[in-house]
């Protein structure tokens, strides 16, 4: 009995004192601003330091699961958000938050940004960045098959490269959708039946990108030589290779540039944030040079900004594509479900 | 040797107290958290979001009646498998002994509290290309996560079976058949039942094992919600589904543990040196549980066939720019705060309601308390978002959201392992006490709490084990100051990379080296 009471009074004082612990460490004097954004976002801690000691605001990020997550909370929260900015939403999602009524509408022109981008976010959003997903070839495994590699989305239905691709589900994940979009901007009415001759030449669907890349793609110790991710996987390849490459070695895998579709990200100030002022600014901070040129080497995507240059890896491995598919971000958002309800229909049979 | 029938004890009972206003109260806290952390954020995302009009609409749609029907029958049949072959185990456990019994019993324990997240890819990389994303991947995979829920409930009521009672069928000429049907099965009767039904419930709600390993065309309804609300932004038909499946799940679940759970009475069985057969079957199961798990600390250390301690040194370095500079070490800390936190919320209202819930029948509160089990954690989470967002109540941004909906998680189970403990402690014990005089408090603290105390150690393990590997929920409410090992683990695996690949499989070896720990230092408390 003793030790039943021992053992109680120990939880509960470990209780308290986190309790304590916890409660002084959120009565932060200063003011803060909250950025939303998807799980994937991963700058270094001292990213919004410059941004605090002009302005006197912290930024406390809130991770809100990966973009689609975030976009469905953000839509059923409009009007109440959980922060005041929320970054990353993409063009194939944008136009539900701007129907939702998500956004207190506000376009940064603090920095030189190309009027296409700018465009894309419908007066309500701005643009932070855009990045391209490709189908990435493992340069090791064609060595080995002496094949060169695909050329485009034509060569992908060819019989000798049977067998070799797999694309996350379009259903579950973004990138998965983004390549379904580039076959609709390719193959704008017979896209459904291209779709037909990848499953014919057996294409796999994995479940998610992580299921695709790093199980089933040949770089990563799968079968599939060929896989959909980003233009700028191989850069990443690279920093994150362990062990290191040379610093002139060629990149472990490539990109097929003709099968790449353009996301464009965006940040907005949500609507009902008590904080508008401060969101502004921040926003005016995310466009910034700064902060613009930590997103290459840190999220593995481009600066929307022209004066940020690109680190030496991208210059070097990933130079942006210069002629993407792409569809309006209406586009998209009209024909969504349409798309997908088709997408599914085709590869469940 | 005390060994005795089960429900031989109730026969002898006498007739109850009366119960006093404090009987009534035992189960109402656990019945509360339940109902505000489940219940609650169902209904207010359903009275948000669906107009009567979808609710046909949704439930006749081709793809969702897929989804229902491929729940059911991949179900029926997890559980059929997962029952076939956790008896066996459980039977082997509970009547020989051999070298490394205790290990097999930990072994088959640790999947159950692991995220899919976690060891969901190691397992996929080990099936065959010909099971891979089929239906019997899927199963295989329900038998290796749930296969804990049978051992641990039925391997207790077969260690209770005499050896003299099976010899002496035996003796009047019993063939093997009819002893399984009218002896060892009827003493597991009721434990197998709530097995089954835990273990089709698990199966049921199935998510990132179907996600992951049944491909496009295989999607469950727990699937078909999360496409649902995320996907095509259709939340109504989400919740609709969320709350036609929890219903179905209550129903169901009530049917199957109709009858009270079995008492258990400690026994001291003598057991017998396992033949080859039962050795063979314990160890082969062993195997099949730890390769993926070995795999994965593999991965941790390995990578381009060569030797590599990246994964490790990025974990426990505060510089490393994988994650935002949030560091790891801090992950695996504060998880272990929120295991401690859930255990400290989940234990003395589990325990309490498994009192209350002994000594008297509450349908309505044994219905709750499946409720967390049954409900999304996509719904729920969206649920909670639309539900406390109003100051004062306005908690979507408080960090203990997410060790409280944790230990919302682990209740049912805390309540479940404890029920028996609190049914085995004699009514004569308490009435004994109450003609010496003593107060209902002074019986609570002098019979039941020194009797429960074995329980209390065994929700603690357990409620810090689930808290250690949730996944659903907490993705759903995480902050970047809230982020928890298998979120760390989930995110490194969105990357591009070596490192960030064998990061992530270096903070998932800790996680299971850490679960791994708490299930050892439980098992020791539990009987057989």
């Amino acid at each position: 009995m003793n030790k039943l009471g021992t053992s109680i009074v120990t939880s509960f004082a470990f209780f308290c004192v986190g309790l304590l612990g916890s409660c002084s460490s959120e009565t932060s004097p200063r003011e803060t601003v909250t950025l939303l954004a998807y799980d994937s976002f991963t700058v270094p801690e001292d990213a919004f330091a410059e941004f605090t000691a002009e302005t006197g605001i912290a930024v406390d990020i809130a991770l809100g699961g990966d973009s689609g997550e975030l976009t469905a909370k953000v839509a059923l929260t409009s009007g109440n958000p959980e922060g005041d900015v929320l970054w990353g939403v993409d063009n194939a999602l944008v136009t539900r938050l701007v129907e939702t009524d998500a956004f207190d509408p506000y376009v940064s022109l603090v920095a030189p940004i190309d009027q296409s981008l700018l465009e894309s976010g419908l007066g309500m959003v701005t643009p932070v960045d855009f990045g391209f997903v490709c189908v990435n070839y493992d340069v090791a495994a064609f060595d080995t098959l002496g094949l060169e590699p695909p050329m485009n989305l034509d060569d992908l239905i060819k019989p000798e490269y049977r067998g070799m691709l797999v694309v996350p589900d379009a259903t579950a994940s973004s990138p998965g959708f983004a390549f379904v979009l580039a076959t609709v901007s390719a193959f704008p009415e017979t896209w459904s039946q291209y779709w037909q001759q990848l499953i014919d030449n057996d294409v796999a669907i994995a479940s998610d990108w992580t299921d695709a890349y790093y199980t089933q793609f040949t770089r990563h110790g799968g079968e599939r030589p060929l896989v959909v991710s980003y233009s700028t996987s191989p850069p990443a390849e690279v920093i994150l290779s362990d062990p290191p490459l040379d610093a002139d070695a060629p990149a472990p895998t490539g990109v097929v540039e003709d099968t790449c579709f353009q996301q464009i990200e965006f940040a907005g100030v949500l609507r009902g944030s008590d904080n508008v002022d401060a969101a502004r600014a921040l926003v005016d901070f995310l466009v910034g040079r700064g902060f613009q040129e930590l997103l290459p080497e840190n999220l593995f995507v481009y600066p929307v900004n022209r004066d940020a240059s690109l680190p030496d890896s991208f210059v070097r491995y990933a130079e942006p594509v210069s002629e993407p598919w792409t569809l309006s971000s209406e586009d998209i958002a009209r024909r969504r479900v349409e798309i997908l309800d088709e997408w599914l229909r085709r590869v469940q049979q | 040797m005390t060994l005795t029938r089960p429900n031989s004890s109730s026969v002898f009972r006498l007739p109850r107290l009366r119960a006093s206003v404090l009987d009534r109260l035992w189960t109402l806290p656990a019945a509360l958290l339940v109902l505000l952390a489940s219940v609650l954020p169902l209904f207010v995302l359903t009275k948000d979001t669906v107009r009567a009009s979808s609710v046909l609409t949704t439930l006749s749609r081709e793809p969702v009646l897929a989804a229902i029907r491929f729940s059911f029958w991949q179900a029926i049949w997890s559980t059929v498998f997962t029952l076939g072959v956790g008896s066996l185990l459980a039977w082997i456990l509970a009547r020989y002994d051999f070298r490394g019994r205790r290990a097999v019993r930990v072994i088959v324990t640790v999947p159950f509290v692991l995220p899919t997240v976690v060891v969901g890819s190691a397992f996929l990389a080990l099936l065959p290309t010909s099971v891979e994303r089929s239906l019997g991947s899927i199963l295989l995979a329900h038998v290796f996560f749930n296969i804990a829920v049978v051992v641990r409930l039925v391997t207790p009521q077969w260690s209770m079976v005499d050896p003299e009672l099976l010899a002496a069928a035996r003796t009047l000429g019993a063939g093997p058949i009819r002893l399984v049907a009218r002896i060892v099965l009827p003493f597991a009767g009721s434990a197998l039942k709530v097995a089954g039904a835990v273990v089709f419930l698990m199966s049921f709600t199935s998510y990132g094992v179907v996600r992951l390993l049944g491909g496009p065309g295989s999607s469950t309804i727990e699937v078909e919600i999360y496409r649902r609300a995320v996907i095509l932004g259709d939340v109504s038909g989400a919740a609709v589904l969320a709350t036609a499946q929890t219903f179905v799940i209550i129903v169901l679940f009530a049917l199957a543990t109709r009858r009270r759970s079995v008492i258990m009475q400690r026994v001291d069985v003598d057991r017998r040196r396992a033949p080859a057969w039962a050795m063979a079957s314990a160890y082969t199961a062993a195997v099949f549980i730890i390769v993926p798990l070995a795999a994965m600390t593999v991965h941790s250390v390995r990578g381009r066939g060569q030797w590599t301690s990246s994964g490790w040194s990025n974990l426990f370095s505060s510089t490393s720019s994988l994650l935002d500079g949030a560091d790891m070490l801090s992950a695996v800390t504060r998880s272990l705060l929120y295991a401690l936190m859930a255990a400290v919320i989940a234990v003395p209202i589990g325990l309490t309601a498994a009192v209350g819930l002994a000594r008297r029948r509450r349908s309505l509160t044994r219905a709750l308390l499946v409720v967390p089990l049954a409900t999304s954690a996509v719904v729920v989470g969206f649920g909670i978002l639309v539900t406390y967002d109003q100051s004062p109540f306005d908690f979507r941004s408080q960090w203990w959201l997410i060790p409280f909906i944790h230990a919302v998680v682990a209740l049912p189970f805390v309540v479940r392992s404890s029920l028996s403990v609190a049914e085995s402690i004699p009514q004569g014990l308490r009435e004994a006490a109450a003609v010496l005089g003593a107060s209902p408090v002074r019986r609570w603290w002098a019979v039941d709490a020194p009797l429960l105390a074995p329980a209390l150690a065994t929700g603690c393990g357990l409620s810090a084990a689930l808290s250690l590997g949730e996944f659903g929920a907490t993705s759903f409410l995480t902050r970047q100051r809230t982020q928890t090992l298998p979120i760390v683990v989930d995110r490194l695996l969105g990357r591009a990379g070596d490192t960030a690949f064998t990061t992530a499989m270096a903070a998932a070896t800790l996680l299971l080296a850490l679960t791994s720990l708490i299930v050892v230092s439980f098992d020791s408390t539990m009987r057989t």
